[in-house]
């Protein structure tokens, strides 16, 4: 450990975020080519749980010209001692500054990390803008969701990749390396990259980028050895990605169009990573991870496969997002296991139907008689405010919908104790390449309503209400649907103090607004609907769905009619002739359920 | 029942202990080894450890009993194949039942100055009746006099070597380490602390707690 770094470490609030060391921390080639330095923009509990960067870390490290580090965002008691000892930012495995690195990538999951960036390269020394960083300073690159909208990164960012990052990433380190050893300038490896699948070089890429995908999850890196984190992470588990991509096509959810076609591992293959999982991480619990895992094609087959393992050696298996009164659940149910949660997003059907939520009351009612059954004694469900087309009947909804879970609690539970019902609200952020991405927000006052009138109403049933503040969802729809006027802006937050916007606590609502103001930027103007003429910011980008898709499904929305899952019932959305052969290994093979 | 003695140096002093008894968790489970686990609601490892060491502070004396049938050595190679070298076994054996905290009540400290001069830092104590300290406690200063809870000081190489009480009435070295500091007039400097050694303290005398726990040689 670097000496002056040590002396810092116990004066900064838990200093196991910053001593590197972790367990399966591979051995680093300081001398490889390639040195690349793979940045996420949150703390380290945030960061160690994140899969996305596991895969990618191996991938590089994989590689004999490549060596690949990680970097976290200092909290910020332990930014101002790295600023007042003038300490660059620096890895954690090695300790050395951002500036050692030859190429530095931003993990994007949210947007209101997006300051972050700004925060990590301002400690790492290193120029924000592109325009200003010097041949000797280390290509920025950024990944992850986000990005499918990188216009109000465009400044900050040399290459953005879009999309599945296995391949590219591979891709991306091979002709950085070939264009060193061929003694190519930085200019002349962006130029190479540009012409990587999914990778978007602003100024440099033909338009639009077409994202990165891969053919076949069952071949994909699976990281099994991945590092132990020094100190509890928010996930504190092995995770295995059973598949990537939905079929459910909910008309606002973002992550289940952009990750189409859905793309299975097997179950053979899963039970070979629990097994790696098991014998090299030691966890006592191992998630079965997706976006929906009760929709995994065969998770009975899966479960039976999985179960003598995990029980031998004492692990417990856990899918996020089951239906409770399914077979599956009954098989992970532990007695540690209280709560349920549900997620139905709207209050009443006919909204439900809006936004293609395709679950019943019928089917939570029956979810929550199961369940009370059972001896469960807690009860959770979110909801989104502000969804189109919304009133106040369906808020009301919310409010009918705990009352009849508090009938039928009474009537069948067996716990003998209350019910624990809590209602969550979050408020709807219009997000790109879905449906209802031209869609606006509502405002502040119209939430505020809505809000009011489930305290009043929840807290006279005796239902706990938390909701989430209308201000961090206004910062996240600017900068979902942002363009290149809002660099500018997020320079003007950062320079002001503004970092951790995710963090409800040191969000600094009134610093943002100044910036705004100061950058003559209206906020309005990304939280209004956008015209189905206009040229949307996003639009350098190509994800595979067509627009044409995504403007039937808001119609159908506007309709009230629902579209069913596609597996094994093709819905059209552009994926078939954009990436035919993901298409024919997955969606084609994908059976009905 | 398998005692053990592991050491607690570089990254993994910075751990925090609960986190450190998850990973030894962790890593029976990695090594396939068949522990046993509490009956009940919330079932878990029976392994047991000795109380938490101050955050930052190194040790090559931190005890560990775990609940199993298998002998002593077998169970320090299976672990020591999956730990890392911050967290080593470095001594076993097997006990009917034990309890370290009820033993352990003096260890021994290594404290390296970053500057400074160690000997006039110690110059003289052995010698006093009474020893106040000052510190805080969280935020609140409190005086506290040691000099009964210092067993041995002494210095050499600019290191203090220093035996205090442990456990119940517990005098951490780096608080003292800092007062003898300051009493000698000279600036705080910063400092590495190594716990080398734990002891039973009895007025006979200090007698190694890895001869109690583990017999001799």
């Amino acid at each position: 450990m670097r000496e002056e770094i040590k002396r810092l470490l116990l004066k900064a609030d838990k200093p196991a975020r910053y001593t590197g060391g972790e367990f399966n921390t591979p051995d680093i080639q300081e001398d490889a080519p390639l040195q690349y330095l793979l940045c996420f923009p949150d703390v380290y509990e945030v960061a160690m749980s994140n899969l996305g960067i596991r895969i990618l870390y191996d991938i590089l490290n994989a590689r004999a010209d490549t060596s690949c580090e990680n970097c976290f965002a200092p909290w910020p008691d332990m930014g101002a001692l790295l600023e007042a000892e003038n300490i660059p930012l620096f890895s954690l495995e090695t300790q050395r500054p951002m500036s050692a690195y030859g190429i530095v990538g931003f993990s994007l999951q949210y947007e209101m990390c997006y300051s972050n960036i700004l925060y990590m390269l301002a400690l790492g020394q290193i120029p924000f803008r592109s325009a200003d960083r010097k041949e000797a300073d280390p290509v920025i690159m950024a990944g992850g969701p986000c990005v499918v909208n990188p216009a109000p990164l465009e400044p900050f960012v040399d290459l953005f990749s879009v999309g599945d990052g296995e391949h590219a990433l591979d891709e991306i380190a091979a002709v950085y390396v070939a264009n060193k050893r061929a003694g190519g300038s930085k200019r002349d490896f962006l130029v190479a990259a540009a012409r990587i699948e999914g990778v978007y070089v602003p100024g440099i890429s033909a338009l639009p980028v077409k994202r990165a995908v891969i053919p076949s999850l069952d071949d994909a890196h699976c990281p099994t050895k991945g590092k132990i984190a020094n100190l509890e992470a928010v996930h504190n588990r092995s995770v295995i990605e059973i598949f990537r991509g939905c079929t459910r096509g909910c008309r606002f959810c973002q992550a289940g169009i952009i990750y189409r076609p859905v793309r299975e591992r097997t179950p053979q293959t899963i039970l070979r990573c629990a097994k790696e999982m098991i014998d090299n991480q030691g966890y006592d619990e191992i998630s079965l991870s997706s976006l929906s895992t009760c929709d995994y094609s065969d998770l009975r087959g899966l479960l039976t496969l999985l179960k003598p393992l995990c029980d031998e050696r004492h692990v417990a298996i856990s899918l996020p997002s089951t239906r409770v009164d399914s077979f599956e659940a009954d098989y992970v149910a532990d007695t540690r296991k209280s709560s349920i949660t549900f997620a139905p997003e709207a209050g009443t059907q006919r909204l439900r139907d809006v936004i293609n939520k395709n679950v019943t009351e019928e089917d939570i009612l029956r979810s929550c008689k199961y369940a009370f059954e059972k001896g469960y004694s807690s009860v959770k469900l979110y909801f989104m405010l502000g969804l189109p087309t919304e009133t106040m009947d369906d808020v009301a909804g919310i409010v009918d919908l705990t009352a009849k879970i508090k009938k039928i609690y009474k009537a069948v539970s067996t716990a003998g104790r209350a019910l624990a019902l809590g209602v969550s609200t979050s408020t709807f952020v219009p997000k790109p390449f879905t449906p209802f991405q031209w869609e606006r927000q509502f405002t502040p006052e119209e939430i505020a309503e809505r809000q009011t009138f489930l305290k009043e109403q929840l807290r006279a049933q005796r239902v706990k209400y938390s909701y989430h503040d209308i201000d961090t969802s206004q910062l996240e729809a600017a900068f979902a649907r942002g363009d290149r006027r809002l660099a500018d802006v997020l320079e003007c937050a950062y320079r002001a103090g503004c970092k951790f916007d995710g963090w409800t606590e040191l969000l600094d609502v009134d610093r943002w607004r100044a910036a705004f103001e100061s950058c003559g930027v209206a906020l309005s103007d990304y939280t209004r609907e956008f015209s189905e003429d206009e040229v949307l910011p996003w639009e350098v980008i190509d994800v595979g769905v067509s627009k044409a898709f995504l403007l039937s499904e808001r119609k159908r929305a506007r309709a009230g009619m629902t579209t069913g899952d596609c597996r094994g019932d093709c819905r059209q959305c552009g994926i078939a002739s954009a990436y035919p052969q993901a298409f024919a290994a997955a969606c084609a093979k994908t059976k009905k359920r | 029942m398998v005692i053990c003695k592991y050491v607690r140096l570089g990254h993994a002093a910075y751990m925090p202990h609960v986190d450190t008894i998850r990973f030894f968790g962790m890593a029976v489970r990695r090594a396939g080894i068949n522990i046993r686990f509490s009956e009940g609601f919330n079932p878990h490892m029976q392994l047991f450890f000795a109380g938490p060491p101050p955050v930052g502070m190194e040790s090559e004396c931190e005890y560990m009993v775990a609940d199993c049938d298998l002998s002593a050595e077998c169970f320090m190679e299976r672990m020591n194949a999956t730990l890392p070298d911050a967290l080593r076994i470095v001594k076993a054996g097997n006990v009917e039942k034990c309890n370290v905290a009820a033993i352990a009540n003096a260890a021994a400290y290594e404290i390296t100055l970053k500057g400074g001069d160690a000997e006039r830092a110690v110059d003289g104590i052995l010698q006093r009746r009474e020893l106040i300290i000052e510190y805080t406690v969280k935020g609140k200063p409190v005086q506290k006099e040691v000099r009964s809870l210092i067993y041995d000081l002494k210095a050499a190489d600019n290191k203090i070597y220093a035996v205090l009480s442990y456990g119940n009435s517990n005098l951490r070295a780096e608080r003292l380490a800092k007062n003898l500091l300051k009493i000698s007039s000279q600036p705080v400097y910063d400092m590495d602390i190594l716990k080398k050694m734990m002891y039973n303290y009895t007025n006979a005398g200090l007698t190694d707690l890895d001869s109690i726990l583990f017999g001799k040689g």
